[in-house]
């Protein structure tokens, strides 16, 4: 028997991949670039409007971990896979999720950055979310969803959002309410509003044709969509116009950090519009009729497979990617710092030009894709893999 | 003596068998359902006469055997009948006789065979609620707020075990009614049929059928409406599990945020 959901979604694996290319080179470029030299110099950096689309990949990493979560749910149960099997193995999932972020924080970030609340304890807490909200019915995810992003301004300003981000990174005392506030508000990616995007992934993925009941181009689905873009336009268009008691204290309406409500709306309805769009381009059925995760791309026959045979790689070990592209740039920072100015930090963002970041961005990528294919052919470990044979 | 029939009566159909007189006509009427009923008129004034058609009527019966949807009716139902002969078969008839007679048993055999179809059509449908039981029973039990189009395939089969019924209902007086006296030609030529073709048996056996149809998807139908009311009383439990979420989440924050560094 064939599932629909089982097979490997190149649309899903395109956008994934594009997730890691952008969070690679916004990585390699802030962290190496993003002061270099001041203002006077070809900055790279956040008040840059060229600079944006670097914004989304975080938005669709999480929001693809939630149409992902609902395709593996989909395949489990139609093997027969128990609930509690289901839920053991997704909580397993989570908190290895969690765990990694904790030691990822540590170990590249330094022990004082532990609850900085990265994407992956994001994913992980928005895994062990859809392992409650799995058995709500969508409707209510929705309004769950909805809820996250409209409360989160309201919390940012009772929270005192700026207050912890003063020096333009998040800034935190090692107390309980500091991290507690962090996970919920302040962080870099705190429950308020980022868990929307894991939230509405998941109640989205079959009306975009994704899981289990698939329904694709859902008028309503992507009308919404196309609202939710345009709304976030307007609030970016008519900002000035908002009263300052709604704005608060966040300077522009189009912000990462903190998550502000135009970016959350922009980002969730221009990838639901861009996931329906690769969907219909891109992805195409086993053409033997049985999927079989380990041979893909061989037995499937999608469009523009050479596209999708890079991408494909990139976005299975995206989480490979993710810890060794910091590895590979922030730790050598940490030595050089260290040997030439003998602080550990103080070359962040000022450790050369913009354009020897960006080459070295795009020096590692080329890399990651040959080894990503070598890796799936030599069956190497991963941390994707080390997930599986943990949690699974 | 064979007595020719107007022109007019005659309708398009198959044709008469080789051999018969020249006026022998062949009468094409519509049944219930959409089925048709081919009658072979043949005029015979003798018993000889009588048995000299018969090779060829039955020929002419047999061969529709494999075109018409016979009802356990494998082989044609003859019956003798003060000097005449009727033959029927599902979709086909034969009546031979005295010319005068033949006006009566064409008219027995057309209300026999309108009922007969009413009944194997009635029949039918049954069967194919019953094929549909056993799938809603099993799903009765998984029926989720997804479930719309099974919700729908039940109601519409409830719809339709309804609508059996009623007809196997109406039909009932017809296939059980108690012989006429005096008896006629015609009269006793359908109560011949009735009892050839175990009508009230069929009959019996269909509407218990539709009753445990009906009955059994109705059951369905209820537990599918109460799994509906559950999962919109659900879903408004958890969509107030939800708003106390936040609005903790919301204390919460306002807590902290006393308690907090800056």
């Amino acid at each position: 028997m064939t599932f629909r959901g089982a097979s490997r979604q190149a649309s899903i694996d395109v956008l994934r991949a594009t997730a890691i290319v952008l969070m690679v080179v916004v990585h390699f470029v802030e962290n190496l670039s993003g002061w270099f030299d001041g203002e006077t110099g070809p900055f790279v950096g956040v008040h840059r409007v060229w600079w944006l689309p670097t914004g989304w990949a975080a938005p669709m990493f999480v929001f693809l971990s939630g149409v992902s979560y609902r395709i593996w749910l989909h395949v489990q149960t139609s093997r027969g896979r128990g609930r509690e099997e289901i839920s053991k193995i997704t909580i397993r999932r989570g908190l290895f999720l969690i765990g990694l972020g904790f030691a990822f924080n540590v170990l590249i970030w330094l022990p004082e950055d532990v609850f900085n609340w990265d994407i992956l304890t994001l994913i992980g807490g928005g895994l062990l979310a859809l392992e409650v909200a799995r058995r709500m019915p969508d409707a209510v995810i929705m309004l769950a969803a909805a809820l996250v992003i409209a409360v989160a301004p309201a919390m940012r300003e009772a929270a005192g959002y700026l207050d912890y981000w003063t020096a333009g990174f998040y800034d935190y005392d090692f107390t309980l309410a500091d991290v507690a506030l962090g996970w919920l508000v302040t962080g870099y990616f705190p429950v308020f509003p980022w868990l929307a995007f894991p939230l509405a992934g998941y109640c989205l993925a079959p009306r975009l044709g994704y899981g289990d009941d698939p329904r694709p181009d859902d008028r309503t689905t992507l009308t919404a969509a196309a609202a939710l873009v345009v709304l976030a336009a307007g609030l970016v268009g008519g900002w000035e116009l908002v009263p300052a008691s709604l704005r608060g204290d966040t300077p522009l309406a189009w912000t990462m950090f903190p998550a502000s409500t135009a970016y959350v709306l922009g980002t969730l309805g221009g990838i639901v519009l861009a996931l329906a769009a690769l969907h219909r381009l891109l992805d195409g059925q086993p053409d033997d009729g049985h999927f079989d995760d380990r041979r893909w791309p061989d037995n499937t026959a999608p469009r523009w497979p050479g596209l999708v045979s890079w991408a494909t790689p990139l976005s299975r070990h995206a989480l490979s990617i993710y810890l060794v592209h910091h590895a590979v740039h922030v730790w050598p920072l940490w030595v050089w710092s260290l040997a030439t100015t003998g602080e550990a930090t103080s070359l962040w963002q000022v450790a050369m030009p913009p354009w020897a970041s960006l080459g070295l961005a795009a020096a590692f990528l080329l890399m990651a894709a040959v080894l990503c294919r070598w890796a799936d052919r030599h069956r190497a470990v991963t941390a994707e893999s080390l997930m599986r044979w943990l949690c699974d | 003596m064979i007595v020719s029939h107007p022109e007019s009566l005659r309708s398009l159909g198959p044709d008469v068998p080789t051999g018969l007189p020249d006026t022998a006509f062949v009468r094409h009427l519509p049944l219930p359902g959409g089925a048709m009923l081919d009658v072979l008129v043949v005029a015979a004034d003798t018993d000889d006469e009588v048995t000299a058609t018969e090779t060829m009527w039955r020929a002419w019966l047999t061969e529709a055997a494999g075109s018409v949807a016979v009802a356990g009716i494998s082989a044609p139902v003859v019956v003798p009948l003060y000097g005449c002969l009727v033959a029927w078969m599902p979709g086909r008839a034969a009546v031979v006789g005295p010319a005068a007679r033949l006006d009566q048993l064409e008219s027995a055999v057309a209300t026999f065979s309108t009922r007969e179809a009413d009944l194997r059509d009635a029949e039918q449908r049954t069967a194919t609620l019953l094929d549909a039981l056993e799938t809603d029973a099993a799903e009765a039990f998984t029926i989720d707020e997804s479930s719309a189009t099974r919700r729908e395939g039940l109601a519409a089969r409830y719809r339709e075990a309804v609508a059996v019924s009623r007809r196997l209902a109406l039909l009932a007086p017809a296939v059980h009614a108690p012989q006429v006296h005096p008896p006629t030609l015609a009269s006793q030529l359908g109560e011949r049929l009735r009892e050839r073709t175990r009508l009230a048996e069929r009959h019996d056996l269909a509407v218990s059928q539709a009753e445990l149809a009906e009955r059994v998807t109705e059951s369905c139908g209820q537990r599918a409406a109460d799994a509906g009311i559950a999962a919109r009383q659900t879903a408004l439990e958890w969509a107030i599990v939800v708003l106390l979420v936040v609005q903790t989440a919301l204390l919460m924050v306002d807590l902290l945020a006393r308690r907090g560094t800056p």
